[in-house]
């Protein structure tokens, strides 16, 4: 549409004999100048009209074009609310606490007395504790009849879940006694470790308390090194780890898997030859695995599968393997072990057929974040392999190694709560009330 | 003066005779092939209806036979977002027989569209606003077509016809752009801005003709009206239209109970959702364009459509009838979902414009790139679409031919008239060959 941009008096005769546009004039100048021709100077008027037709089309440019052009190409930033992220960061928006609950179940004992016991136990407890973060709370068990008052105690509607019972019962010796099933310690006492109601301290109180202590002391570590990592301002971050602490739970942190909804357990035999073609899997998992992951329901699903392999030669061969050599052992070219294809992680437990032997006299070996091999010649008795399995799961998933069983499990229990928090840092925009109740309730 | 006022009255007189003989014939004829159309190739219509060079999704005539079942259903007819057009074709097409089981009095009322939009491009004609304006007097302007001649070329225009047999509802818009030109050269400005203010409640594009159109009006208003100046009169018709339009919008409100009809009518028109192929630029471009540049190159191509507006119509002041001429030209080749229902009504436009014909220097070669295209766009879309063995890039290279040929046209019509306005001014040029510098 250029011409448009015509105007009649810039038109010009297309004359074949006016080629001569030099200023200077050729030789033959007297007959070519005759001809040729220069237009006729503009009017004013066709200047001022094409003035306004530019000036129609920088109208539209500027007052249409610039608009939409800086409307359309501004790239959408959304506002971040910078300060309240900088208050994660800085860990300023909440502090972590988790507080375990400790019951003393006293009936032995005067209410007074057992009060009493109470207040100077915590306070040799608090003494013995210099990580605020984790922090053991006392307290008397109620009466089996007072459920009402039991209400009370628990302060701001949310039911946290007694961590551990103290029984107090009367004997000859002062001993504890973590019983194996249930989160209960007793604790015996002679009659004379009564603290007098004056006294401010009593060799029970501390006894109880250095008990705790140590209890809570692996699970105390695990959360100080947990929170360490996060970025908590430094006068509210943990004391300092001692290295060889810091060294086991840096093993403790890369041996165990991920936290995820659900696991996936293949269980897997492998036999160098065509014997045995079958294992009893299915009783055995229902006797022996089963009831450990029932009780992990309330962290994570579990589904199993399993699969027998014949014809299965292992990475290295020979009938000592050095601890070297374990990490070559799956033969993880030819072995069907998927990967975690789907959204949960795989643990693989594989029973290998053969009498090989780990150098130092072991059977089984853990595999961090992946699994565990036994190895057993004999097939038809599977218990000691999944006792093997189920101690093997329990450390995969981050379990600390010692104590009582179901203190383990809680332990484990309230672990992934506390490590979800720190991650929870980063979610900004749900207050942290929430998020620590979504965790808790999962 | 004089000659106007007694050009004035020569309109009215021939106005008044019009149904002579000559154009009884003439519309006849042409409602006779119509018919005979629509009645010997009973599939003729629905054939035409699905061709993409008639139908554009904003005026699609399957597309409102959708949108009249979901009215008539007490559905809102944009529901289905197929249904692009304005809400006041739906009340209109209720009152007719279904056009499924009667379809013959569709078929009358496009053929009626059809002669309407003739009558008025016969008013045009015989107004000689062409050949000499109030401003402007071509020095060629006793070479012209007759008003009958015209008439004929627009009602047999194979164009025309296609479009009329494959009912589109763009002819509703043909129709009333045409009389309002027809009302404005008549200096009937209140009816003229009627009649457009319906054309662009019905297209939207059609406002953009605004500015010649109210030009044309004052050029050729009433004696009583003579000492109003430019300003006042442009106010008042601005005033008009927007009044129109706002009746117009609130009755569509109320045929359709809200107002989401503008996001479907005219949102369309922006937005471009619809990406179906036409024989437009807009389509393959937007399906190339990657999402984040999309909204800034709507812009860009609408503030392109709209930019001619204000150029042409101050650079040919003299001539506003010639400056909506080539707007729709314009239109045709560069709106977002154009057809050759637009083509057809630039052409009859272009068709006043015979003293100027001989001045053009390309006329073949637009011609026959037009007709080129015109053959080579169906098979290539035949191609792509059914027979598989073309792409996408075989029909957009086709509709890219056919723009091409369109746009030569519309330049040289636009360099002709130029030069006919520049050799009033300089005599001696007459007949030479020029160049530009």
């Amino acid at each position: 549409m250029s011409t448009s941009s015509h105007t009649p008096a810039i038109l010009q005769e297309d004359d074949s004999r006016g080629i001569g546009k030099d200023s200077v004039p050729p030789a033959d100048a007297f007959s070519v100048a005759s001809t040729k021709k220069e237009p006729p100077p503009e009017k004013p008027e066709s200047i001022r009209l094409r003035s306004l037709v530019l000036l129609s089309f920088w109208v539209i440019i500027l007052f249409l074009g610039l608009p939409i052009w800086w409307k359309t190409t501004t790239i959408y930033r959304a506002r971040l609310p910078l300060d309240q992220m900088m208050d994660w960061a800085d860990g300023r928006a909440c502090r972590p606490v988790f507080p375990l609950r400790i019951s003393i179940e006293a009936d032995s004992l005067q209410d007074h007395e057992a009060q009493h016991l109470l207040r100077t136990t915590q306070h040799a407890l608090d003494d013995l504790n210099d990580f605020s973060a984790h922090h053991l709370r006392l307290q008397l068990s109620p009466p089996a009849n007072a459920t009402t008052s039991a209400e009370g105690v628990s302060k701001g509607g949310d039911e946290e879940e007694v961590a551990l019972v103290i029984r107090l019962l009367p004997g000859t010796i002062t001993k504890a006694d973590l019983q194996s099933y249930s989160p209960i310690l007793d604790v015996y006492y002679t009659p004379n470790q009564i603290p007098s109601s004056s006294s401010s301290s009593s060799s029970l109180a501390t006894y109880i308390a250095n008990t705790l202590q140590t209890m809570f002391a692996e699970e105390q570590a695990m959360i100080a090194y947990l929170l360490s990592t996060s970025s908590a301002p430094p006068e509210r971050s943990p004391k300092a780890l001692a290295p060889e602490v810091a060294e086991s739970l840096a093993k403790w942190t890369t041996r165990s898997m991920k936290y995820s909804r659900t696991y996936h357990l293949t269980f897997s035999l492998f036999t160098p030859n065509a014997t045995p073609s079958s294992w009893d899997i299915e009783a055995a998992l229902e006797e022996h695995v089963k009831p450990l992951l029932k009780s992990f329901s309330s962290i994570s699903n579990f589904t199993i599968d399993t699969q027998v392999q014949l014809y299965a030669t292992p990475g290295v061969g020979g009938n000592v393997l050095k601890k070297e050599d374990l990490s070559g052992f799956i033969n993880a070219a030819e072995w069907p072990l998927s990967p975690s294809i789907g959204g949960a992680p795989t643990v693989n437990f594989i029973v290998y057929v053969g009498d090989m032997e780990v150098e130092g006299g072991g059977k089984s070996w853990l595999i961090p974040q992946w699994g565990g091999v036994v190895i057993q010649s004999d097939i038809s008795d599977l218990r000691p392999a999944m006792l093997t399995f189920s101690n093997q799961l329990m450390s995969l998933l981050g379990a600390p190694e010692t104590g009582s069983l179901p203190l383990r499990l809680m332990t484990l229990v309230r672990r992934y709560h506390q490590s979800a928090f720190p991650k929870a840092l980063q979610m900004v925009y749900t207050p942290p009330s929430s998020i620590y109740a979504k965790h808790a309730m999962d | 003066m004089v000659l106007l006022v007694e050009l004035h009255s020569f309109a009215h007189t021939k106005i008044k005779m019009s149904l002579d003989r000559r154009k009884v014939t003439i519309f006849g004829a042409a409602a006779a092939v119509r018919l005979l159309l629509f009645t010997a190739f009973p599939g003729l219509p629905d054939l035409l209806t699905a061709r993409v060079e008639i139908s554009t999704p904003v005026t699609s005539f399957k597309r409102l036979q959708e949108g009249l079942f979901l009215y008539n259903h007490n559905v809102s007819p944009y529901d289905g977002g197929v249904y692009h057009q304005a809400p006041i074709l739906l009340p209109l097409f209720s009152l007719l027989p279904s056009s499924a089981t009667y379809p013959a009095f569709t078929y009358l009322l496009y053929i009626l569209v059809d002669l309407l939009s003739a009558n008025a491009l016969m008013k045009i004609a015989e107004s000689g606003e062409a050949g000499s304006s109030k401003l402007y007097t071509s020095p060629r302007k006793d070479k012209k077509w007759t008003s009958h001649a015209i008439a004929a070329a627009f009602l047999f225009n194979p164009f025309t016809i296609a479009t009329c047999i494959g009912r589109p509802t763009s002819v509703f818009t043909t129709c009333a752009i045409l009389h309002a030109i027809s009302k404005a050269v008549v200096g009937s400005s209140f009816t003229s801005m009627f009649a457009i203010s319906i054309a662009s409640y019905l297209s939207m594009y059609p406002i953009l003709l605004f500015p010649p159109l109210v030009l044309l009006c004052f050029d050729r208003r009433r004696r009583k009206s003579q000492n109003e100046t430019i300003y006042s009169f442009v106010i008042g018709n601005v005033i008009a239209v927007a009044g129109f339009l706002y009746s117009l919008l609130q009755m569509s409100s109320i045929i359709t109970g809200s107002w989401e009809f503008l996001e479907s009518t005219y949102g369309v028109q922006l937005l471009l959702p619809d990406l179906t192929p036409n024989v437009g630029l807009w389509w393959y471009f937007f399906i190339e364009m990657f999402d984040s540049f999309r909204n800034f190159f709507l812009g860009v191509f609408w503030i392109h459509l709209s930019s001619y507006v204000g150029g042409l119509t101050i650079r040919l002041r003299p001539q506003p009838l010639f400056v909506l001429t080539i707007l729709l030209g314009i239109f045709a080749i560069f709106k977002p979902y154009p057809s050759i229902s637009d083509t057809s009504l630039f052409l009859a436009m272009l068709l006043l414009y015979r003293h100027v014909f001989p001045l053009m220097r390309y006329t073949f070669l637009a011609l026959s790139t037009i007709l080129y295209a015109t053959l080579l766009g169906p098979a290539f879309y035949y191609l792509w679409i059914y027979a598989g063995s073309g792409n996408a890039n075989f029909f957009y290279a086709i509709t890219l031919v056919w723009s091409l040929g369109l746009s030569i046209l519309v330049a040289d019509a636009l360099f002709a008239v130029l030069r006919d306005e520049w050799e009033v001014e300089r005599p001696e040029m007459r007949g030479k060959e020029i160049r530009q510098i």
